[in-house]
């Protein structure tokens, strides 16, 4: 399976950027996810009403296809680790609040898993294969290998992948009293959304091949950098902040590490890596991406 | 290569097991009622398709020892240690578990959100350590000592048949021997509160397919099969209850919550699923609907039917009357029932109809009835656009 063209929202200038390498920003109490106009994916009637998740759900699938000069994909496959939230929370307060009485849909509407995918067929009129997969810190994994299991099977020759989570200050205070009572050093937290076009066959827009996908651990495969959440290697969680889908973000670099080839700056350096890892590891739960420059 | 079913588990409104359920089917017997366990106000107003054991049975059945547990997930262990033991597989690193869930451990998260959201309560913050659908996926399979491949699928009220679609296609990759697929959910005041604004709830038992039909009821459930090559079932000599032949998932793309006019998306995961399966629409020997009973799914399933089937319909029912909307298990459970109908050769009815819908040229099956069943047609469709279909085939 190939991979190419890709975007990614994130806490550092990486949406639209060919070089997010060289603009990395250490992440302070104040950093703030950098965000699109949205009104260029989004008609601004219907931004109001839309969550962080479903903005960069939309803004990430529909750049992800047009730098993939793409007018649609076969199929959709979305990771989510927590899904819609802040509509979650936003209508549980409602409920409780209200004593259970009479509530606007709304938020109960856009808070199922599947509104990020759905809605991105619904803006892209696109009727083919929709999934949405919600497996902690292996979401993205579990929409990787769907996507190649499909590929597999010959049912799609292209798919937009998507690993998306907001977060919201409730939604860190709540983690923040749950660490505590399991005694869990909480990292910092962070929200993202990463969109990658998959395809059967090399396309202009590919960069590499996805050669090895573990859901269990981190392969022991050779690779000339690798990237990971830890510090087994370049740390990009430091970057991203931690969330169950900051994995995206180490997939985008990834591709982008490719496609750049040479970096040299304070935080990395890295001369044309022809075989990529990208780990992630949390809550017990542990996946590993090889990629191989085409 | 045929995908077979080797074995199948299910917990619902209307039995604790397959067989259990089985006997409401043929009795006409609904599970639908007054609540007793599910603390909502709308308890007063609404009925429920409520399973009928407590957490606390369920615990001790599955002889599961840490309290830190949703429902969601006992049901779906319940329901999973029925197919498995009736497979008679050895959980080993080729076996993987595809599961759905739409909002995972919301029923135990409850405990924690009212205190929290009426007095700024933080005393029950352990709770929402069960909270996300995966921690229930990553649970029920670690009790069975799954380890290969375990991921949840939401989508909404597609996702079991999703989880069935995914499984197939494991297997026919080459990537697992077999797989354990369906969909739990359990009733919680998050869910009913969701559909009860959207005022598709009926406060009556609801009437799928019916021209009078209000509306839905909400239901719990999980179901499980499990899958394996034919080639594979046959070798280890275990019985094979059934085929999955042919699965579609497709997007209606028309509305968030609303399914098209024209049907759409159901057509197409239909007239795909006929496809993969290699069968004409007029193979099919009963079709198990969506059927919800709400306005908009039946008449929008209706004109989908219409449009893959014409004037040749085969028999159609809905089950939900029997067990309630279970959201993310429905694909499951009426996986269970569609393979029920394959083995025991019998159609199941749909309760509470009484008018046909304006421009329907049929009326659903009203009685329990023995036919010659080879394939079963399986909708179910979702927010989000999610339409999917599933075909089951006698082995």
């Amino acid at each position: 399976m190939y991979l190419g063209a890709a975007s990614c929202i994130s806490f550092q200038d990486s949406f639209g950027n060919e070089n997010p390498w060289n603009s990395l920003v250490a992440l302070t109490q104040e950093t703030q996810l950098v965000q699109p106009d949205y009104k260029e994916f989004v008609a601004s009637a219907a931004l109001r009403r839309m969550s962080t998740v479903l903005k960069m759900g939309a803004a990430g699938g529909k750049s992800c296809l047009a730098q993939a000069e793409l007018e649609n994909a076969d199929a959709i496959t979305v990771g989510t680790g927590l899904g819609c939230v802040r509509d979650t929370l936003k209508f549980l307060k409602a409920v409780y609040e209200d004593g259970e009485g009479a509530l606007s849909p709304t938020a109960f509407i856009q808070s199922t898993h599947n509104s990020i995918a759905g809605q991105l067929a619904l803006m892209l009129g696109n009727h083919g294969y929709n999934m949405t997969h919600v497996q902690g810190a292996l979401s993205l994994g579990y929409a990787l290998s769907d996507a190649e299991l499909l590929i597999g099977e010959g049912d799609a020759q292209t798919v937009l992948i998507g690993a998306v989570d907001e977060k919201t200050d409730e939604l860190v205070a709540l983690l923040s009293k749950l660490s505590e009572t399991v005694d869990y050093q909480m990292p910092a937290i962070g929200e993202g959304g990463a969109f990658f076009l998959a395809s059967k066959e090399k396309l202009n827009s590919s960069i590499a091949k996805m050669v090895e996908l573990s859901l269990v651990s981190k392969t022991t495969a050779n690779a000339d950098l690798v990237l990971s959440n830890t510090n087994e290697g370049f740390n990009y969680a430091q970057y991203s902040g931690e969330h169950f889908t900051s994995i995206g973000f180490g997939l985008f670099m990834a591709l982008k590490a490719f496609d750049i080839g040479k970096v040299d700056n304070a935080q990395v350096s890295f001369n044309n890596p022809s075989r990529i890892l990208v780990h992630h590891k949390l809550l017990g739960q542990e996946m590993s991406i090889v990629l191989e420059k085409i | 290569m045929e995908i077979a079913v080797t074995g199948i588990g299910a917990i619902s409104a209307i039995g604790n097991d397959v067989q259990e359920n089985l006997r409401s089917l043929v009795t006409k017997e609904t599970g639908i009622s007054k609540a007793k366990l599910l603390g909502s106000k709308l308890t007063e107003t609404h009925l429920f398709g409520e399973v009928k054991l407590s957490n606390e049975k369920l615990r001790a059945g599955l002889n599961w020892k840490d309290a830190a547990v949703s429902r969601t997930t006992l049901l779906s262990a319940w329901a999973m240690k029925e197919a498995i033991e009736q497979s008679g597989i050895k959980i080993d690193d080729q076996v993987g578990l595809v599961s759905s869930t739409s909002v995972g451990g919301m029923d135990r998260s409850e405990g924690f959100f009212e205190p929290y959201y009426t007095e700024q309560d933080f005393a029950n913050v352990f709770m929402l350590g069960t909270h996300d659908c995966g921690t229930c996926t990553k649970q029920a399979a670690e009790h069975f000592g799954i380890t290969a491949y375990a991921t949840t699928i939401s989508t909404a009220c597609s996702s079991a048949a999703n989880a069935i679609a995914v499984g197939a296609r494991l297997l026919r990759q080459g990537k697992l021997k077999r797989v354990i697929v369906g969909g739990t959910d359990a009733l919680c005041r998050f869910t009913a509160n969701g559909f009860n604004s959207l005022m598709i709830l009926d406060s009556e038992w609801c009437k799928p397919f019916s021209a009078n039909r209000a509306g839905l009821n909400l239901g719990e459930a999980a179901a499980y099969l499990v899958l394996e090559s034919k080639e594979d079932a046959e070798a280890r000599g275990t019985e094979i209850h059934g085929l999955v032949t042919g699965w579609a998932n497709t997007n209606d793309a028309y509305h968030q919550t609303a399914s098209s006019p024209d049907g759409n998306g159901a057509f197409m995961a239909m007239t795909q699923a006929l496809e993969k399966a290699g069968l004409k629409s007029s193979d099919i020997s009963y079709i198990n609907a969506h059927g919800t009973g709400t306005q908009n799914n039946d008449q929008s399933e209706s004109i989908a039917i219409h449009r893959v089937f014409g004037a040749q319909k085969p028999p159609i029912s809905s089950t939900k009357a029997f067990t309630g909307h279970t959201l993310a298990a429905a694909g499951a459970i009426e996986a269970v029932y569609s393979i029920l109908a394959l083995k025991e050769n019998k159609l199941f009815p749909n309760l509470n109809y009484q008018d046909p819908i304006e421009d329907n040229d049929w009326q659903p099956q009203l009685e329990v009835e023995s036919a010659e069943v080879k394939h079963v047609l399986s909708n179910s469709f979702g927010f989000g656009g999610n339409n999917s279909t599933v075909i089951f085939s006698k082995a």
